[in-house]
């Protein structure tokens, strides 16, 4: 186990390095000068050259990729080119709010994902009413269903706010919009682990001993169904992550996602650079975070480790 | 005195499908009814409707099954979950499947505890690791904390048989427990088994499909083709004096292979078993070297042969 | 033997620190049968990988008709066309999707051998194998477990194998087709000469199939030699256990009363002396750290204490 734990951190320092390097790249891609961003459009050409030049814009791309990769490591992401102020700071204020946000939005998710697969998995055939739900969340754009519950619920029946604020009213219908989106994968997996499991010959091994149903539900089929909820949430952060962006921006909701948002419109790259490397490594903890709870409520998984 | 177990004109049905008809036999306290056949012969389905394990859609569709002095084929509900394990233990083949990955090979055995009697969690802890010293595995308690894939076939099959008997059930059915094991496994279980019987008066029904699992395991033994137990007696008069072709086919099957000569042909039977509904009159007439006129029209009628010895094939109403 | 059609010399191969096949030698001879038994994970089925050049030895030597051949695709492709494989499962092993005739065109298009007269080449194989009745049409799920096994046959020989490795090619059947299984593997061995290699963990399928058993443990050889001396004079406490464990033929004389019947946690081979020292009864000091040679001709066993002949 601490073997594969290693590989995985040492895997996942690589793949950081790689996105650092390619946020790197990116932004020669990115239309506009920066010297202009910070000097203004009609600075005079001399002040343009010393900003540069503060800048090490001049310097050879190799120069510049070390400075920035050594910032980096430090912590250092650098200066907002509008806000003026260290971009950690930025986003650091910014987390608590976004932290909210997801940890919502997977909460959603998660009770209705894992309640309707549920509901589902345990009747003995396929329900219509999973599959109308499924057909319904997977159909309408998750951007059309965000603009629907706003208009609904805030401005039509005035019971929520309509976005902008940070308090807990203020998060239900983000974190809805970004929960509802999840539901049918989660639905799907649980809905499938359940019936593979109450159709498994441990199944009617537990029915054979005469141990009471609801037992059997709880301790040998609920328990074989954590596994791959588990592995899905690993898998589906990358997309939950560019969910949380949208839904921001959608929202109002002043997280890391709008900031990422407004930096992008703004040209503000080291803002924007910035927040893709916390998603990347929000993305690769999240990943890690996923295989070791699996390993822990899961023994087969410590097995195919060590080989 | 009626026998321990009685099985009575039992029809298994799944919608349409026929799986076994007319099935009928007894087993006395303390004693192993091997229950022969291969695939397609209903032998499972025979067994998960006395173990009362049909899957949904399969059902007793009449006949009655008696174990001591409980009418199983009639239970339901909380009377039928009670009486799971206690009065009836299944015991299945493939101990990787039937053992739950995520659970410990203890916790498995000490549930069967913990949801009677209100037995305490350390009682019935107790009880598991006392159970898997029984069927003779050293060391019982740290196997208790492990998990089927740390097991061998060998030990994983243990721990199936200490939780099937851990109730102490009248009658245990054992589904084929040793066809996925190495012979010489094999060989340690059917001794096990055999020793728990006598130490501890358990009745087996033993499916199987092997012979020789028979002749080392059996006191009666019942034969089925095509969904009906073509004979049945003690095991003594079916290895000596085997009456249905089909029966007399398989031993032949094993007999040779143990002592012809090398490469020359295996005594072989043609064709192969009815894979869905089995042909009209006797289901074994496709395959059968002495069929005459009146197999493929009627099901022969089950004919006493003496002693418990049945059996039901045409060739027993020819005068010799 | 300088016939031989397929070679095997000291071929060794390692997972780590896991010999999964240790040191094994035989040859396979037009005509002749060679059995390999022993119990799961004894190396049988690796051994058989080997051959086919599915996995890479970590030792020894693979000869075909003489000439070492390496694992380059190159070197063994004339070694596929000229060893048919057999496989346990006839369920598993035969793509439902293809017919039969596309099931048994197939191995003739990959080797070019479809163009000259492949349409009447499918009737003679599946003639050949007692199918010549079937649809080509039909798709192998129509057919019973028995007859897909046919198939596999039919499969296996579609490029005239000299050599036909069959990986216990019965025991997914029920058994009263195993013997029609069985009598087809030696009635096409008579008719065309093939050299069989039969891997089984059925001592009594291999005696009656076999010229030669090689008798595997933990991926070593026990014991090898003539068929009919390894079962009817076994000298290995191994074999002496593989052919105790077999159920007598009726109840009035079991043969398994009475064993030793405790089982501790998961076996394990030995890591020096004899492998089978951990389970052997009649195991001292010696076996448990000097390892004792194969020796022997042509019945060879390696046990310091071998039971005399």
């Amino acid at each position: 186990m601490a073997r594969y734990l290693s590989l995985r951190i040492v895997l996942g320092l690589i793949s950081i390095i790689g996105v650092v390097l390619l946020t790197f790249m990116l932004q020669f891609l990115l239309p506009g000068d920066p010297a202009k961003r910070i000097a203004g459009p009609r600075a005079e050409p001399e002040v343009l050259a010393t900003v540069r030049a503060n800048m090490h814009l001049d310097d050879p791309v190799t120069t510049q990729l070390a400075a920035y990769v050594g910032s980096v490591a430090r912590g250092d992401l650098g200066i907002s080119y509008i806000r003026r102020r260290p971009v950690v700071d930025l986003i650091g204020e910014r987390l608590p709010t976004t932290a909210w946000l997801a940890a919502v939005g997977l909460l959603v998710e998660l009770t209705l994902g894992v309640g309707l697969g549920l509901w589902d998995g345990l009747r003995r055939e396929r329900s219509r009413g999973l599959a109308a739900v499924n057909v319904l969340l997977l159909s309408v754009p998750t951007y059309s269903l965000g603009f629907l519950l706003l208009l609904v619920f805030a401005f039509k029946l005035d019971w929520l706010p309509p976005g902008g604020g940070t308090g807990p009213l203020d998060l239900v219908l983000p974190g809805l919009t970004l929960g509802l989106f999840g539901v049918p994968y989660y639905a799907a997996v649980v809905a499938e682990s359940t019936r593979a499991a109450l159709a498994a010959s441990f199944t009617r091994t537990a029915v054979a001993k005469g141990l009471p149903r609801r037992l059997i539900i709880r301790r040998h089929v609920l328990r074989t169904c954590i596994s791959p909820v588990i592995t899905l949430i690993g898998l589906d952060m990358a997309l939950y992550i560019s969910g949380v962006v949208f839904v921001e921006t959608v929202f109002a909701y002043p997280g890391i996602g709008s900031l990422q948002e407004q930096a992008f419109t703004e040209f503000d790259r080291p803002v924007l650079m910035g927040t893709v490397i916390i998603g990347a490594v929000v993305v690769i903890a999240f990943n890690l975070l996923a295989d070791v709870v699996r390993a822990l409520v899961d023994p087969r998984a410590q097995v195919q480790d060590a080989g | 005195m009626s026998a321990h177990v009685e099985v009575r004109d039992v029809n298994v049905r799944y919608g349409d499908f026929q799986a076994v008809t007319g099935a009928s036999f007894a087993i006395e306290r303390g004693t192993t009814l091997a229950l022969v056949g291969e695939s397609g012969s209903g032998k499972s389905s025979l067994a998960f409707a006395i173990g009362r394990l049909l899957p949904p859609g399969g059902e007793i569709a009449s006949g009655t099954v008696r174990i001591g002095d409980v009418e199983v084929s009639s239970l339901a509900g909380e009377e039928l979950r009670r009486a799971r394990g206690r009065v009836v233990g299944y015991l299945a083949q493939d101990s990787m499947a039937a053992l739950n990955p995520v659970l410990t090979a203890g916790l498995q055995i000490a549930e069967v505890y913990a949801a009677r009697d209100g037995v305490s969690r350390s009682q019935a802890k107790r009880h598991a690791v006392e159970m898997l010293a029984q069927v003779g595995i050293q060391r019982p308690e740290k196997v208790a904390g492990m998990y089927a894939h740390e097991l061998s076939g060998g030990m994983r099959q243990r721990v199936m048989i200490a939780m099937a008997l851990a109730l102490r059930p009248q009658l245990l059915i054992a589904d084929e427990p040793t066809t996925a094991l190495d012979v010489t496994v094999q060989a340690e279980i059917l001794a096990l088994a055999r020793e728990l019987q006598r130490e501890h008066d358990v009745t087996f029904l033993w499916i199987t499909h092997d012979m020789g699992v028979v002749a080392e395991i059996a006191d009666a033994v019942a034969v089925m083709y095509g969904g009906r137990i073509v004979e049945r007696g003690p095991a003594g008069a079916v290895f000596s004096d085997p009456v249905h072709p089909y029966t007399q086919a398989l031993l032949a099957t094993m007999v040779g292979a143990q002592e012809a000569a090398p490469k020359t042909p295996f005594a072989a039977i043609g064709g192969s078993p009815p894979t869905g509904a089995p042909p009209p009159g006797c289901p074994f007439h496709p395959r059968c070297a002495h069929a005459f006129a009146p197999c493929n029209g009627d099901m022969p009628a089950t004919v006493s042969l003496g002693a418990d010895h049945t059996a039901a094939c045409h060739l027993l109403g020819v005068p010799a | 033997m300088s016939e031989a059609i397929v070679a095997v010399e000291g071929l060794s191969k390692r997972y780590g620190s896991v010999r999964a096949v240790d040191d094994v030698s035989f040859a396979i001879a037009p005509g002749q049968t060679v059995g390999v038994v022993g119990e799961s994970g004894c190396g049988k089925s690796t051994t058989a990988r080997l051959i086919m050049g599915l996995e890479r030895p970590s030792g020894g030597t693979l000869r075909f008709r003489g000439e070492p051949y390496g694992s380059s695709a190159r070197a063994l492709r004339p070694v596929r066309r000229a060893i048919g494989m057999i496989f346990q499962d006839p369920y598993e092993s035969l793509d439902p999707r293809f017919s039969v005739r596309e099931l048994i065109a197939e191995p003739l298009r990959a080797h070019g051998r479809w163009r000259d007269g492949g349409e009447t080449r499918v009737g003679e194989l599946l003639e050949a194998v007692g199918l010549g009745s079937v649809s080509l049409r039909a798709a192998p799920t129509e057919f019973s477990g028995g007859q897909r096994q046919r198939l596999g046959i039919a499969r296996a020989l579609a490029l005239d194998p000299a050599v036909v490795i069959a990986d216990e090619p019965t025991s997914a059947l029920d058994v009263s087709v195993q013997a029609q299984i069985l009598n087809l593997l030696l009635e096409l061995q008579r008719e065309r000469g093939i050299g069989l290699l039969m891997i089984s963990h059925d001592l009594h399928v291999v005696r009656r199939m076999s010229d030669t058993i090689v008798v595997m443990y933990a991926g070593a050889v026990m014991e090898q030699g003539p068929a009919s001396e390894i079962t009817a004079r076994p000298r290995h406490p191994y074999t002496r256990a593989l052919l105790d464990a077999i159920p007598g033929t009726s109840p009035s004389a079991r043969r398994l009363v009475g064993r030793p019947r405790t089982a501790s946690g998961i076996a394990s081979a030995a890591s020096t002396g004899c492998p089978f020292a951990t389970r052997c009864p009649r195991v001292d000091d010696r076996c448990r750290s000097e390892r004792p040679p194969l020796t022997g001709v042509p019945h060879a066993v390696a046990c310091h204490y071998p039971e005399s002949a």
